[in-house]
């Protein structure tokens, strides 16, 4: 196995190009296992744990552009306040040492539906910025995410960064695991508000082969918003209208029996989850205190 | 930019017969019996300075792995190794032909081919061994040996295996063993109200750390040393020598680092491959397992079906239990046949039964093989029998502790399988006491660290459907090896003044596998001989045997062996110093000095000048017999009870848990080191907790869904409650300083202790365990048709033999 | 051969065939009678142990070495040994 370390991104980009097959690896949390399972074998490994313009964030064109390399820790804690959503999910990622060495760009090179930087992600729009020698793109998530671990990614090109609006709105994460912590997803739900535009973000993970929007139940509760004028007068949204939106959004699941749980039970609590959620973000809207 | 080399550089040379150096005992100022103890491990464990198995070392050495079965049941039709032969860097690649001696291995029934022949009887059996000069280059030549199987449907259930058209796995059938335990007049009795269930228990797994492990060394004499973790050095010595051909002496084993046993390494994993590996090298050989093939290369916790009837008076006095149990043990014996007998002598629990027909089975099929593991037979039936009993308290409506407290066997009485109930068993006083401990406050929901709530970090409540419960359960465990078995443990004691002061050693075969022996065994020497310094050499094979680290036995048999030879050397001194000082009256040991009646007299580095005192001596513990052919006998050595209270609070909705507290009482005879002891506790709780909530090896159709530790979820601290602990300490007469088995007990009633709260808070029935967060909030929990699909929801392919890309 | 349950009398037997490979015959005829014994593990290719009481291992040697011998071994090679700390199965 060949090891390649490059130290910039420039350098990075040309041994993309000249090892297409390369294996990238940041923090080689997927990488690792796969390697220490014998899951995969690479003939060559790209490491970018050197590349300090994958570290980088900072605000561009009104827009958050947050280097692929930033771990889930720095997320927290230098990013937490303008991504809160992203930051908890962040939280639910395994252990500290997990939290320090993972990032988002591994979560997206990765591309698990049960990722949990990634519907965030979804909820809000995000775009992966990805990088070859050729130049680079900008690519909405969702499209980016193309299969149960697949993404759009070409062979010579890496993932440079992604951009995202900073939170307008209240933002919620939330998990379903069988313990307490460390645990992969068996199902997860975000969510993020939207004022600014009276949209409402959603994202299912977990429940189907990508993250996936509840695009009607997102159509729904815009409706129910504008309709009872709740945006502006920050009126209760009424518990039925709560109940909809979380049934709405277990039928936009489509998940799977398996080791971690059955698809009933999946989609029945990502319908609980998409429930609270939305009735915490809204408190937090309302200014209810202790909701946020 | 740098460019790498490429890993799998080659070794070099080959250099002279190595040998590998006596690993030192370090010398200890151990507290005296009863006092708190630092364990002398502790703070290089912590440090990451100790030596486990997996970091044993030699140059030169080779790498051994292990070709597996990918399928549960499979003809080996043909095998063909070589072109992994001819692998540059490739040592040796044997098969089943080159065994030299007994080509099958087994602590009960020898059914367990060291390699498999015609036939692999589970998914990771061993097929092939393999040593290279790097762990990759033997992992690559796996990969070249070219196995054709036909591939046989595989029996994946014990009921499939008893029925008539099953295939049969072995030679005598699928059968492995029936106990059957008749007590009073079972056939005709009635009762006023009569309570009937189904229960099951889910493949746990001992989830050690440190994986299979070892060094073996040849000694360039035909012999070999291995250094190995384990928690019986002779009995695996005895089935290495006979696998191997050789004589027992010509086979030495040296405990390594053990990282955790739990009842896993009872059995042998890569013991004899290393060492055919070495001789046939004439190099040490270190085979280490990773954390999948570990899910294969040891036995797990038997899986269990169990019907019980129990009927009672309606003043709730029990009139008789009715029992049926069905065990899978795998594909093979392992210790199966105890964990059968076991489950039977307790299915009734620690009550006054008037009338039992318990029926206990165990059969072959091809699942993972399962043996021994914390609790032994007793978590299965201790999980049936106190669900029963909630049952029953509510079919009377009674309190579940007043309906345990009416029933509580005490001594006198006989157990079902006709056995006195000894002195102290003290199942009431557990039972009040684990009542009478403070319930924990009732917190506000809202407003609380998520990590104190069901879901933790996850954030997946403020509150909402949370509900807390409160259960109960008693159970109880034989301690050391039962019906008729000699168990014995070896002690070598000697006394010498080594550096100008007295120097205990003290050196048996007993397996320290972080249950803290090596500090008791200190604290013994200390307390016996009045000496401050003591050293536990390592524990190996130069010495007789201690018997194995299980059943709770080591403080009792391997205690009592140290005892005993540390009173002959007392006895020795006092002698001399009758003979030498004529002393007479009253003398002890105090302080490395001799005292008459409470005086110093003499010292002991004068009184023993050069000499250097030893005494070997073997400790036998009472006699215990088989049962008969209805079940009945003086079976078991001693009894050890505890009893738990858990509260939990269930997100209703969601099915997840938080359990908030667990409070226990147990009977230990004598708390020998405190601090240890607490740590068997918690340990025993999360292990039960695991069990209770998450902890399962999923197989379908035979094969291992969830080889890894993503999918196989132990508890972690946000899962683990804090534990209230009521310990008494009512002396056993017969055993050595009144002391009881630990290990065991904290696991077994814990479990159906949170189940009972579970129930409580979800109203529903939860018959099985691990609960799952789809039974907790009323959905079916029918496990999966299909085993997951690659990225299905993430990471599924992880820890999949079958899902191994082809190579 | 060690342990827990150490049975009184352990016999091994290997049942030695006449011509080349394949001829299992002999082979299946023993492990057929060996099974039926219900005393019987495999051991090997040719190999089985029988292991229990002294008279019913005896008895069952006996089956099982017939029965190879008239499915046409050319001879069976056997091997008993006793335990004495077997107090489990009792004097017979
Ligand atoms: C114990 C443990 C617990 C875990 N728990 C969770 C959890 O709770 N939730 C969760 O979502 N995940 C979890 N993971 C998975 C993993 O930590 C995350 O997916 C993490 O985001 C991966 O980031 P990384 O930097 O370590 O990626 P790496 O392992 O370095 O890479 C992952 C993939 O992305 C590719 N890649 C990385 N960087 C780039 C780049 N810049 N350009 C192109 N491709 C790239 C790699 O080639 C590889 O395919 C866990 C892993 C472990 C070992």
């Amino acid at each position: 196995m060949e090891f390649i370390q490059p130290l910039n991104l420039a350098e990075a980009l040309e041994a993309k190009d000249a090892h297409p097959e390369a294996v990238p690896i940041r923090g080689g949390t997927d990488v690792m296992v796969g390697l220490n399972f014998a899951r995969s074998r690479p003939a060559a490994v790209l490491d970018l744990s050197r590349v300090e313009e994958l570290e980088e964030w900072g605000l561009e064109d009104g827009l958050l552009r947050v280097g692929a390399g930033v771990s889930y820790t720095r997320i927290i804690e230098e990013i937490g306040g303008r991504l809160p959503g992203l930051a908890r999910a962040s939280r639910t990622v395994g252990s500290p040492q997990i939290r320090n060495r993972g990032t988002v760009g591994g979560n997206l090179g990765t591309a698990s539906p049960a990722g949990d930087g990634l519907p965030p992600l979804y909820a809000s729009d995000a775009e992966v910025e990805v990088v070859s020698t050729r130049g680079s793109r900008r690519i909405p998530v969702a499209d980016f995410i193309s299969g149960p671990k697949r993404n759009a990614l070409a062979p010579q090109e890496l993932i440079s960064a992604f951009y995202v609006a900073e939170a307008g709105g209240p933002q919620q994460y939330s998990k379903i695991g069988t313990r307490n912590a460390m645990v992969i997803a068996v199902c997860a739900f975000a969510l993020a508000l939207h004022p600014e535009s009276g949209r409402v973000g959603t994202c299912v993970g977990s429940a189907g082969p990508t993250p996936l929007r509840a695009e009607e139940a997102e159509r729904f509760m815009r409706g129910v918003l504008e309709e009872g004028g709740l945006w502006e007068s920050r009126g209760a949204i009424p518990e039925a209208a709560l109940r909809r939106f979380g049934e709405l959004v277990a039928g936009a699941a489509r998940p799977i029996d398996d080791v971690r749980g059955t698809a009933e039970y999946r989609r029945h609590s990502v319908g609980v989850l998409a429930r609270r959620a939305l009735g915490w973000a809204w408190d937090e809207y309302r200014g209810v205190r202790g909701a946020a | 930019m740098t460019s790498g080399v490429p890993i799998g550089v080659p070794a070099g040379a080959m250099p002279p017969a190595p040998t590998r150096e006596r690993p030192r005992s370090p010398v200890q100022r151990p507290g005296r019996v009863g006092e708190e103890s630092a364990r002398i491990d502790g703070v290089p464990k912590v440090r990451g300075e100790f030596e486990y198995s997996s970091d044993l070392w030699m140059d030169g050495m080779l790498h051994g792995a292990t070709l597996r079965s990918p399928h549960p049941h499979a003809n080996i039709r043909r095998m063909d190794t070589s072109e992994a032969e001819e692998m540059a860097g490739v040592h040796a690649v044997l098969t089943h032909e080159d065994v030299p001696g007994r080509k099958v291995y087994g602590m009960e029934i020898p059914d367990q081919p060291v390699l498999a022949w015609e036939r692999v009887r589970y998914q990771g059996e061993p097929v092939a061994v393999v040593a290279a000069d790097h762990p990759e280059t033997a992992r690559r030549a796996l990969e070249k040996i070219r196995v054709e199987y036909e591939v046989l449907d595989p029996v994946t259930s014990a009921e499939e295996a008893m029925r008539e058209d099953a295939p049969k796995l072995h030679l005598s059938g699928n059968v492995l063993r029936r106990v059957k335990v008749l007590h009073g007049q079972p056939a005709g009795a009635t009762a006023e109200v009569v309570v009937a269930g189904e229960y099951e228990v889910g493949m746990q797994d001992q989830a050690f750390l440190g994986p299979e492990s070892g060094l073996a060394v040849p000694d360039g004499r035909g012999g070999v040393d291995l250094h190995i973790s384990t928690q019986w050095l002779h009995i695996d010595r005895d089935q290495v020598a006979e696998s191997l051909g050789l004589a027992p002496d010509e086979v030495r084993l040296t405990l390594s680092g053990v990282g955790g046993a739990f009842g896993g390494r009872e059995d042998l994993s890569m013991q004899i491959h290393s060492c055919m590996l070495a001789l046939e090298t004439g190099r040490p050989v270190r085979m280490v397992y990773n954390r999948e093939e570990s899910f294969y290369g040891h036995v797990h916790r038997h899986p269990c079906k169990m019907r019980f009837e129990h009927g009672a008076t309606r003043d709730g006095k029990l009139v008789y239990v009715r029992a049926g149990l069905v065990f899978d043990g795998g594909a093979y014996a392992s210790s199966s046949n105890a964990v059968c007998l076991n489950a039977a002598t307790f299915a009734c629990g620690p009550y006054d039964v008037p009338h039992a027909q318990i029926e206990s089975h165990m059969l072959y099929t091809n699942n993972p093989p399962c043996g021994a593991m914390r609790g032994f037979g007793a978590v299965q039936a201790c999980f049936a029998h106190e669900s029963q009993m909630d049952r029953l308290a509510g079919a009377l409506g009674m309190d579940p502790i007043d309906l345990r407290l009416k029933n509580a066997i005490e001594p006198g009485m006989r157990f079902p399988f006709g056995q006195e109930v000894p002195h102290p068993a003290p199942v009431r006083e557990i039972l009040k006491k684990v009542k009478d401990v403070p319930m924990p406050e009732e917190q506000e929901l809202a407003g609380r660290d998520p990590r104190e709530l069901p879901g933790g970090v996850s954030n997946v409540t403020r509150g909402e459907g949370v509900k807390r419960g409160v259960g109960y359960a008693v159970g109880f465990k034989n301690i050391g090896f039962s019906a008729g078995f000699d168990d014995y443990s070896t002690a070598r004691v000697t006394l010498a003044v080594e550096g100008g002061e007295p120097l205990v050693r003290v050196h048996t075969a007993a397996a320290e596998v972080g249950q803290g022996l090596v500090t008791l065994q200190a604290q013994i020497a200390r307390t016996e001989l009045g000496v401050e310094r003591v050293a536990v050499e390592p524990a190996d094979t130069r010495v007789g045997s201690a018997g194995s680290t299980s059943a709770s036995r080591q403080s009792y048999v391997t205690g009592a062996a140290v005892e005993g030879a540390c009173a002959a050397i007392r006895e020795h001194l006092f002698e001399r110093v009758r003979e030498e000082l004529g002393g007479n009256g009253d003398l002890s040991l105090d302080g490395d000095e001799v005292l008459s009646e409470g005086r110093v007299i003499v010292s002991l580095v004068d009184l023993l000048g050069d000499e250097e005192i030893e005494e070997t001596l073997e400790y036998h513990h009472k006699e215990t017999h088989p049962l008969d052919e209805n079940g009945q006998g003086d079976a078991h050595l001693q009894f050890a009870f505890a009893a738990h209270r858990a509260v939990v609070e269930v997100d209703t909705e969601l099915g997840l848990v938080r359990v908030v507290e667990i409070a226990t009482a147990q009977d230990v005879g004598k708390i020998m080191n405190p601090q240890a002891l607490e740590g068997q506790i918690e340990g025993g709780i999360a292990q039960g907790l695991g069990l209770a909530l998450m902890e399962e090896i999923q197989v379908k159709s035979g094969k291992v869904q969830n080889a890894s530790f993503t999918d196989y979820l132990l508890p972690t601290i946000l899962d683990m409650p804090s534990v209230r602990m009521e310990i008494l300490e009512l002396a056993d007469p017969e055993a050595p300083y009144g002391l009881k088995g630990v290990g065991e007990p904290p696991t077994i009633s814990s479990t159906p202790a949170i189940v009972a709260a579970l129930r409580d808070a979800t109203g529903q029935p939860l018959t099985r365990i691990p609960v799952r967060p789809e039974q907790m909030v009323g959905i079916s929990s029918k496990p999966p048709e299909e085993p997951p699909h690659p990225g299905s929801a993430g990471y599924a392919e992880i820890g999949r033999l079958d899902e191994r890309p082809e190579h | 051969m060690p342990a827990f349950e150490r049975a009184e009398l352990t016999a091994e037997l290997k049942v030695l065939t006449s011509g080349e490979d394949g001829l299992r015959g002999e082979i299946e005829a023993a492990k057929t009678a060996a099974g039926e014994t219900g005393l019987a593990h495999e051991a090997g290719p040719e190999t089985m142990v029988l292991a229990g009481g002294r008279r019913e291992v005896l008895d069952a040697a006996t089956r099982v070495v017939e029965a190879a011998l008239d499915a046409g071994a050319s001879g069976v090679e056997l091997k008993i040994e006793a335990q004495g700390d077997a107090p489990r199965f009792g004097p017979t």
